[in-house]
């Protein structure tokens, strides 16, 4: 799209008055000002649709007294167990419940966010697990990754370790993607900096980065200059990938089984919807010349 | 300690100082009140559940980030119409019908465009200028830079000038 400016903020600027005088005249004497100055006039009269909020905070009141019921069920029951089996659970129960693991899992088609005890936040792609041990958490910040996640962490001392069965991602405060799954290790660095290890590899990674594991090396990938990973806003994004790790991601979006009559090698280049299974295939298939049979039992057949 | 979330008063602070930005913030995302409406619930709930873990200076950053993925999580590729209730008419005037058909029409107008713009520059857009938002505000919730948000307002009004272009 060509701009009106060079500097692609002036306009921004204008609107929030931030802007020098010599910018404030590049700006008005602009052929296309007349028409801007009405367009935000319009805009800013538009009204907001009414809001009610004492309403949403009694029903929040209700939410919260329904948790809150449930929760004093759950400990009536434990307390329960505990009395009936007192002296010997506890023995042997208390070196597991200091050693037990936090786990936040993910199925099939669901993405989910959590927040990790020092308030960093991830978010799980579909058929994805996360360990971490929150009483560890002072001394060493680290979960265990199997599958893809978002991560927004906070600034600390304390190191944030990102273990993978493929390598391992070490920040200090940063938002990054992971990728570990059987196809593949990838990381991308959003914000802040990043440095992953593979054996005795290391790459490090800043704003817009991206490497991806081949063999024992780790390899760069091409820049981007987006905010989140695509997978966020509800779409994969594919760059000359085999065609078979495009329908595992297919088969970890929807509930379904992909079956491929004839196994050519072919590389796909494009996007895959996550909301809407039968656009989907059909995207992908349409690029390549393949034909898809969608079975009644959760099944795809390729052809 | 009493600058906790799980503070009934702090909680309730932060659902006053917040709630209607974010629902605002949904809408203008899916241009669906009642979906919004839910959802901003829902953050606030989740907030709730997560109150010991979450210090109320983030509190802002989690309901945010939290309502985006409810909305991800829901949207079914809708197509996004904005509806905005109509300007009131002041009674008093009488305007001249032809100059009311105009305005009413430019309003119809421009809030198809604005339902039209990539839904990156209408967020911020429609923050800045119906939220009162300040720059450095939206940068905050939305976890950009200031100068993503002013070139997001750039963007913003140039497409909108192209799709109105015919008025």
């Amino acid at each position: 799209m060509e701009q009106p400016f060079k500097d692609d903020t002036l306009l921004g600027r204008w609107l929030s008055g931030e802007i020098s005088e010599a910018e404030r005249q590049e700006v008005e004497a602009h052929p296309q000002f007349e028409k801007w100055k009405r367009l935000v006039d319009a805009t800013d009269r538009l009204p907001l649709p009414a809001y009610d909020q004492v309403t949403l905070w009694d029903r929040l009141q209700l939410d919260k007294a329904e948790l809150k019921k449930k929760i004093g069920r759950r400990r009536k029951f434990v307390r329960l167990v505990i009395a009936s089996a007192a002296a010997t659970l506890l023995l042997l129960a208390t070196p597991f419940i200091l050693d037990r693991d936090d786990t936040f899992t993910t199925v099939i088609a669901e993405k989910r966010t959590e927040s990790l005890p020092d308030g960093s936040s991830v978010q799980l792609n579909a058929l994805t697990t996360i360990k971490f041990k929150e009483p560890n958490w002072s001394e060493a910040r680290s979960v265990r990754l199997k599958g893809e996640a978002f991560f927004d962490v906070e600034s600390s001392a304390i190191p944030f370790t990102v273990t993978t069965q493929m390598g391992e991602v070490r920040v200090l405060g940063t938002s990054f993607n992971v990728f570990a799954r059987e196809e593949g290790f990838r990381v991308s660095c959003f914000e802040g900096q990043v440095l992953v290890v593979v054996n005795s590899d290391s790459v490090r990674l800043v704003q817009g980065q991206s490497v991806k594991r081949i063999g024992n090396k780790l390899e760069r990938l091409a820049q981007t200059n987006a905010n989140v990973p695509e997978w966020m806003s509800g779409e994969t994004m594919f760059i000359n990938e085999p065609l078979e790790n495009v329908w595992k991601e297919l088969e970890r979006q929807y509930d379904v089984k992909v079956i491929m009559t004839s196994n050519p090698q072919l590389f796909y280049e494009g996007p895959l919807p996550h909301n809407n299974l039968r656009q989907a295939v059909e995207i992908i298939c349409n690029s390549l010349g393949l034909t898809p049979t969608f079975g009644d039992d959760k099944t795809v057949r390729i052809e | 300690m009493d600058n906790n979330v799980c503070e009934e008063n702090t909680y309730q602070e932060i659902f006053e100082s917040l709630s209607f930005s974010l629902r605002n913030f949904i809408f203008f995302k899916s241009g669906d009140v009642q979906q919004a409406e839910d959802i901003t619930q829902e953050a606030f709930l989740r907030l709730w559940k997560a109150c010991a873990k979450v210090l109320p200076e983030k509190a802002k950053s989690f309901l945010y980030t939290v309502a985006n993925n409810l909305l991800l999580d829901q949207i079914k590729h809708q197509k996004v119409v904005l509806n905005f209730q109509k300007v009131p008419q002041k009674k008093e005037t009488i305007e001249d019908p032809e100059y009311l058909y105009q305005v009413n029409e430019f309003q119809r107008i421009l809030e198809e465009a604005i339902a039209a713009l990539p839904e990156k520059n209408r967020v911020v857009f429609l923050m800045s200028r119906l939220e009162k938002l300040t720059y450095q505000e939206i940068a905050e919730r939305l976890g950009i830079s200031k100068k993503a948000v002013e070139k997001r307002m750039s963007k913003a009004l140039v497409e909108l000038r192209k799709l109105t272009d015919k008025i």
